[in-house]
């Protein structure tokens, strides 16, 4: 008995009903410190307790590095700007029939070639464009969206639990841009503070937003590999827009 | 570590002084820890010093404990080295390439975190340690914590790539050690 992803999330979800893995862990066991060290959670806490472990070092100022990340950090972003509450009492289309043809089944995308294997669980997801007039009209998956276009977004999820919302440029890596909790059936993706959106103000080309949810926490890597090649334990879904210029 | 000045809160309003503040309170053990990569040279380093930084005060507002910041800035610094050393060493476009992408959304910690191991536990683990390579290595980097892992290569005249194992190894233990206690707490 080995820990593996299944078990790694019962550990954190329910301990008390993993004891036996728990031991195993305890009397220590090569496989499972392997499996420990790719997780990337408590990464940050270990390397806290490691690096204090050497006396503190005088180290001179890095003015250059200094002035070079400020310089970045002054640059414009082209992540594009995730609105906290884009409309209060905002009805999505007022419906619960809003499903887009394209949600991926079966097949993965063709994003990463040599990468196989179907995701099971499907969450849909629909976006909505609002108007100059303010409304919110549907888009289908493909739509062409001006750029600065807002959306918001309708999810019908299977699960109930923590969901990560990327955005793909083109074919470039997927881009997280936010945690949420969603409940299972049909609604509004929100945060804490309202309705959750996109602004496309920086975009142009194809543009796909993936959710991915869970009913466990999950990290960031285990949603990429969700999104590129499919995870059984999690549902992913995506909704593809063309910003025009 | 609390929030001694405020700086991680000043932070978080944007406030530039506090982000000096921060880069200078922190960059050295950012660069200690990217020294146990063994494989990657000055230059690259500098680079992901640079880059940890970015992300981290770009995403700063996002934290809403200034009690993670430091594991949080450490787990980015680790996730961009992994991301640079593996786009290094493939050609192919992999899921690992796709995650390089992502990673300044740093994953998610349990909120037992909080919990403050006794850095004498970590000192246990090592005193545990069989006498050997391993036990050598970990001493001269995070004990005596003054010469790099490309450095301890040269002066053991092993590979490089072993001592970043190596290290790896201890981690391991060490966080094996941590998922034990905080689990502990909560059975």
């Amino acid at each position: 008995m080995h820990v593996d992803d299944a078990s790694w999330h019962r550990l954190w979800k329910d301990p008390a009903s993993a004891r036996e893995l728990l031991e195993h862990l305890r009397e220590g066991c090569e496989t499972c410190d392997d499996f420990l060290a790719a997780r990337p959670e408590l990464d940050g806490a270990v390397d806290r307790l490691l690096l204090s472990l050497a006396p503190p070092r005088a180290v001179p100022l890095d003015e250059l590095g200094w002035r070079r990340l400020i310089a970045k950090l002054k640059k414009p972003s082209s992540t594009p700007r995730v609105l906290l509450a884009v409309a209060a009492g905002l009805v999505l289309l007022g419906g619960t029939a809003l499903v887009l043809r394209d949600v991926r089944t079966t097949e993965p995308e063709p994003t990463a070639p040599g990468v196989k294997g179907p995701a099971k669980l499907v969450l849909e997801v629909v976006a909505a464009r609002r108007t100059p007039a303010g409304a919110f009209e549907q888009l289908r998956s493909g739509d062409r969206v001006a750029k600065g276009s807002l959306l918001a977004f309708q999810v019908s999820s299977p699960v109930e639990g923590p969901a990560r919302v990327f955005i793909q440029r083109g074919r470039e890596a997927p881009e997280e841009l936010a945690q949420l909790l969603i409940r299972s059936g049909v609604h509004q993706l929100e945060q804490d503070t309202g309705l959750f959106g996109v602004a496309l103000e920086d975009e142009r080309g194809a543009v796909t937003v993936w959710v991915v949810a869970a009913e466990a926490p999950f990290d960031v890597n285990d949603a990429v590999k969700a999104i590129t090649s499919g995870t059984p334990s999690l549902a992913v879904g995506r909704v593809e827009v063309l910003v025009d210029q | 570590m609390k929030d001694p000045g405020g700086q991680i809160e000043a932070a978080r309003r944007g406030d530039e002084g506090a982000f000096r503040a921060l880069y200078e309170r922190f960059r050295p053990a950012v660069v200690r820890l990217l020294q146990a990569f063994a494989t990657l040279d000055e230059s690259a380093r500098e680079d992901i010093v640079q880059d940890t930084f970015a992300r981290a005060f770009k995403s700063i507002h996002q934290l809403t404990n200034p009690a993670a910041f430091e594991p949080w800035l450490y787990a980015i610094a680790r996730n961009r080295a992994r991301s640079a050393l593996t786009k290094r060493t493939t050609e192919e476009r992999t899921v690992s390439e796709f995650s390089s992408g992502s990673v300044d959304s740093v994953p998610p910690l349990p909120e037992s975190l909080a919990l403050e191991v006794d850095i004498s536990i970590i000192r246990e683990l090592i005193d545990r340690l069989p006498e050997g390579p391993e036990k050598q290595t970990v001493q001269l980097f995070y004990v005596d914590g003054q010469l790099s892992a490309r450095e301890i290569a040269e002066q053991l005249g092993v590979g490089k790539s072993a001592i970043t194992m190596r290290l790896e190894r201890f981690r391991a233990r060490v966080k094996r050690e941590l998922v034990l206690r905080i689990l502990a707490a909560r059975v």
